[in-house]
């Protein structure tokens, strides 16, 4: 199995796009473009479902769905990494229709597509990701394997999320939102 | 690769987050958390998005001289020179002929530092001027605090850690102290009870325990529903009450006022609600209220705070680890002493700064002629902003320092550029962690900026005044400042430093700086000072729900997750995720009027109107609309042409949520 997988806890995350303001300035990203991006479910508060915050980029696939469907082999992995090169891409964006989480992001002044690279220079010289360091709620991790503390506790999928056809390294923890769906929560008799 | 070096952000938030910032070849090319500074070691989105603030293409580089009309948004270019000499000749006619009280002169809160203090050095040798007094956003707490303490402190951000029960009251730190959160969030996973109590269901209600929405401005009835509950059946901490509190039988005469039942009809919160919490307070010890800064914005704003202030004393949960009221930390700010010269006597602070539009057309004797704006974004900031810009239409000069043109700079005659927070070396204080850290000089002010010490220097030489009260050199002035303190420039850039008299756990001594010596129950100045009672009672606010068949919308205007007031407008990163202005309101309001998500709507009352789109959210009650604050004429108009300007009932605070309005659909 590769390396690296997201681990986000939906508890902790409070939508403050820390993360996709630290991914902006790490990549130095054109205007209109995030490799990163936060999700809101339920925005409206409806009280019958969870409302969570779910913070997205490439979630660097096992199978991944942009690498196979690239008909020019732009994409690659390197030690884990979906890595996106470049000088290869032809801006035909295939890889914006086959992929689940919509991470590839297509760039129109650049005629080509663009995308995390998790932070692989900074991994390089043993740093986190610029989101995972930039959280501060520690609701985003970065781990390089999936122990069995972590498999026991984790989900690969929510209510609303893709089928993971793609075997997705983002793992997802934290239910209290969910559970807590009681709005006004506990009542207490006296 | 390019160098790091510590800064601090200065903008008016509670968390003053220590940086880290990355110059390259005489430029800011990144900005990271601090990892000396434990309380903020993540900066939020605003913070991380400076580099792109600093270098906008949008910010102003040289001094614009109005052309034509005012307002109409024609500008010529003029050198410091012309500007100067335009200044000057002004500054002189208007004292030769009005007196210096004709100059009106304003500093908002848009850039802390003690350098700030400055500008009275160049007004006090001017002979005066007129200002304001009392203060936009905290004042009425903080005397409410004030009133019950003796002084403004809280413990440690990281005591959240020890605390059993947290109630966070009118506070939604995931916009405006993300940094808090994380105390909070590893606190509740920990076991601790989390109690939210807000009108609108923020992202820290949903992982909530208990989760209380008053209507608006009856956050007073609901502290003195609880006290009567635990004051009257039981629950409060005898011999805390008996060895450190004064004023409890006086307390509890009166406190027969209120009940179960009146309380929850005031309120809106059901009566088992409020039992829930009662419970709570009466079981788990320790135990914090964490208070927010948007319930003392109503006219009973003042005794709101005094009201919800005295919950931690009758349970015992003051001067212990965990425990506590959790208002205004203002154990790191310490009078730096700027030297002055000597204060002229005619200084006039006559308007409060909440009766500022009321106060620019009411002055006479003389009347207003001139202003001079720094800091600041009133025409954005303030409340009732179109009465605010007639009265700034009736002035012959205006002159604002910005870094962008605002609203406010819109309508002057002279705007001169401001610098940024990395073009100067200060000192900034915090009001929610203990720490004094630099905002130190990292790059040289951007394509010749100058800074405000500086422009203030050459106006007082071209007067004639002594300019040695504004030296060029402002570091050996801070630094000689900082020594008197055993502090230095030096030692600040080490890291932030923890103020060396400041405790990380307030009143554990027990020693109170009030008239008693003892924690007031009643407090015998808010008789005399505010002609108040001496017990805290609850006054409706003198707008809401109700009060105008009219408007019948209670609007709160909450503080915006991407921006500080209207600072960061300018910055593209930001606008990038920002949805723009959108009122949240409830379902069956918006069926009421035919609205759909999204629907473009105006928002208006007798005072103004501005325009925004709808956001149908089940996170409010039927009667509540909710927006965040800080947006520019150009974006829809600022909230506050729909605020009156009126005063709180305590510390001059500005009731900017006495607010009532109606929607309609645009178009």
């Amino acid at each position: 199995m590769g390396k690296y997988y997201w681990i986000f806890n939906l508890d902790r995350c409070i939508g403050c796009e820390s993360c996709v303001l630290a991914c902006k300035q790490e990549h130095n990203t054109l205007p209109g473009i995030q490799y990163r991006r936060l999700h809101i479910v339920n925005p409206e508060l409806y009280p019958e479902f969870p409302t969570y915050r779910i913070s997205i980029a490439c979630n660097h696939c096992e199978d991944p769905a942009c690498l196979k469907g690239c008909p020019v082999n732009a994409y690659r992995k390197r030690n884990g990494i979906v890595i996106h090169h470049p000088n290869e891409c032809i801006g035909c964006r295939y890889c914006l229709w086959v992929c689940p989480y919509d991470a590839p992001q297509y760039s129109k002044q650049k005629r080509k597509v663009e995308k995390c690279d998790l932070c692989e220079e900074r991994l390089i010289r043993g740093l986190e990701p610029a989101c995972v360091s930039a959280c501060p709620t520690q609701a985003l991790e970065l781990v390089e394997h999936l122990d069995s503390s972590i498999q026991g506790n984790v989900l690969t999928s929510i209510s609303g999320f893709p089928e993971d056809e793609t075997q997705v390294k983002l793992r997802l923890k934290g239910t209290r939102r969910i559970d807590g769906v009681q709005g006004f929560s506990k009542r207490r008799e006296r | 690769m390019g160098k790091k070096y510590r800064t601090s952000c200065p903008r008016n938030c509670y968390s003053t987050c220590s940086l880290l910032v990355t110059v390259e070849d005489g430029r800011v090319t990144k900005i990271e958390g601090d990892p000396l500074q434990l309380t903020t070691r993540q900066p939020c989105l605003k913070g991380l998005s400076y580099v792109e603030q600093v270098y906008s293409p949008e910010r102003l580089v040289y001094p614009l001289v109005r052309k034509g009309q005012r307002g109409g948004g024609q500008w010529e270019k003029v050198s410091w020179d012309q500007a100067l000499e335009m200044i000057v000749d002004k500054l002189k006619v208007i004292r030769e002929v009005s007196g210096p009280e004709a100059v009106f002169y304003y500093a908002g809160s848009g850039s802390s530092g003690a350098l700030n203090k400055l500008a009275k050095a160049f007004w006090y040798q001017y002979g005066g001027y007129t200002g304001v007094y009392g203060d936009l956003c905290w004042s009425a707490g903080l005397e409410g605090e004030r009133l019950v303490y003796g002084e403004n402190r809280h413990s440690d951000p990281q005591d959240i850690l020890n605390s059993k029960l947290l109630i966070l009251w009118g506070k939604n730190p995931s916009y405006t102290n993300i940094q808090e959160t994380r105390w909070i969030l590893d606190a509740v996973e920990s076991g601790t009870k989390l109690v939210v109590i807000d009108p609108f269901k923020n992202p820290l209600a949903e992982v909530a325990d208990l989760f209380l929405q008053p209507r608006p401005g009856t956050d007073g009835l609901l502290a003195l529903t609880i006290i009567q509950e635990l004051i009257l059946d039981g629950g409060y901490d005898r011999e805390f009450v008996q060895n450190y509190c004064q004023g409890f039988s006086e307390l509890k005469a009166e406190i027969g006022a209120y009940s179960l039942a009146k309380g929850a009809e005031g309120t809106g919160i059901l009566a088992e609600q409020i039992l829930a919490l009662v419970d709570l307070f009466r079981e788990i010890k320790p135990a914090r209220i964490i208070s927010g800064y948007g319930l003392q914005r109503y006219t009973n704003g003042g005794e709101t705070v005094r009201a919800m202030a005295l919950i931690p004393a009758l349970t015992g949960n003051i001067g212990i680890p965990g425990g506590g009221w959790n208002y205004a930390n203002l154990q790191s700010s310490f009078d730096l002493e700027i030297p002055l010269p000597p204060e002229p006597e005619r200084i006039r602070l006559s308007i409060p700064v909440a009766r500022m539009a009321s106060g620019l057309h009411e002055t006479t004797d003389p009347a207003l002629r001139m202003a001079w704006i720094e800091y600041g974004n009133p025409l954005v900031s303030n409340p009732n902003v179109n009465k605010l810009k007639a009265g700034f239409g009736k002035l012959e000069f205006i002159v604002v320092v910005d870094q962008f043109i605002t609203d406010t700079a819109a309508q002057a005659d002279l705007i001169l550029p401001a610098k940024s927070m990395f073009e100067q070396t200060d000192v900034v204080t915090s009001y929610w962690h203990s720490y004094i850290q630099i905002r130190d000089k990292l790059i040289e002010p951007y394509a010749g900026i100058k800074t405000e010490p500086w422009i203030y220097r050459q106006l007082a030489l071209r007067m004639g005044y002594d300019g040695h009260w504004i030296p060029e050199d402002t570091e050996e002035l801070l630094d000689k400042q900082l020594r008197t303190k055993g502090l230095s420039l030096e030692m600040l850039r080490q890291g932030p430093v923890y103020a060396p008299w400041a405790n990380p756990v307030v009143y554990c001594d027990y020693q109170f700086e009030t008239p008693s010596g003892k924690i007031q129950l009643v407090s015998s100045e808010a008789e005399a000072i505010w002609g108040l009672t001496r017990v805290p009672h609850y006054r409706p606010p003198v707008e809401s729900n109700g009060s105008d068949e009219r408007y019948p919308l209670h609007l709160v205007t909450i503080h915006p997750r991407g921006r500080i007031h209207s600072q960061f407008r300018s910055n593209r990163w930001l606008n990038e995720i920002s949805q723009g202005p959108r009122l949240k309101m409830n379902i069956d309001d918006a069926i009421l009027r035919s609205l759909k998500n999204g629907d473009p709507i105006i928002i208006y009352n007798d005072r103004g109107k501005i325009n925004a789109s709808v956001e149908i959210s089940w996170g409010l009650n039927s009667g509540v609309v909710v927006i965040e604050e800080g947006w520019w004429l150009r974006e829809g108009g600022s909230v506050d042409v729909l605020s009156e300007d009126r005063i709180t009932d305590l510390g001059y605070g500005t009731a900017f949520h006495d607010c009532l309005v109606e929607v309609r659909k645009d178009g």
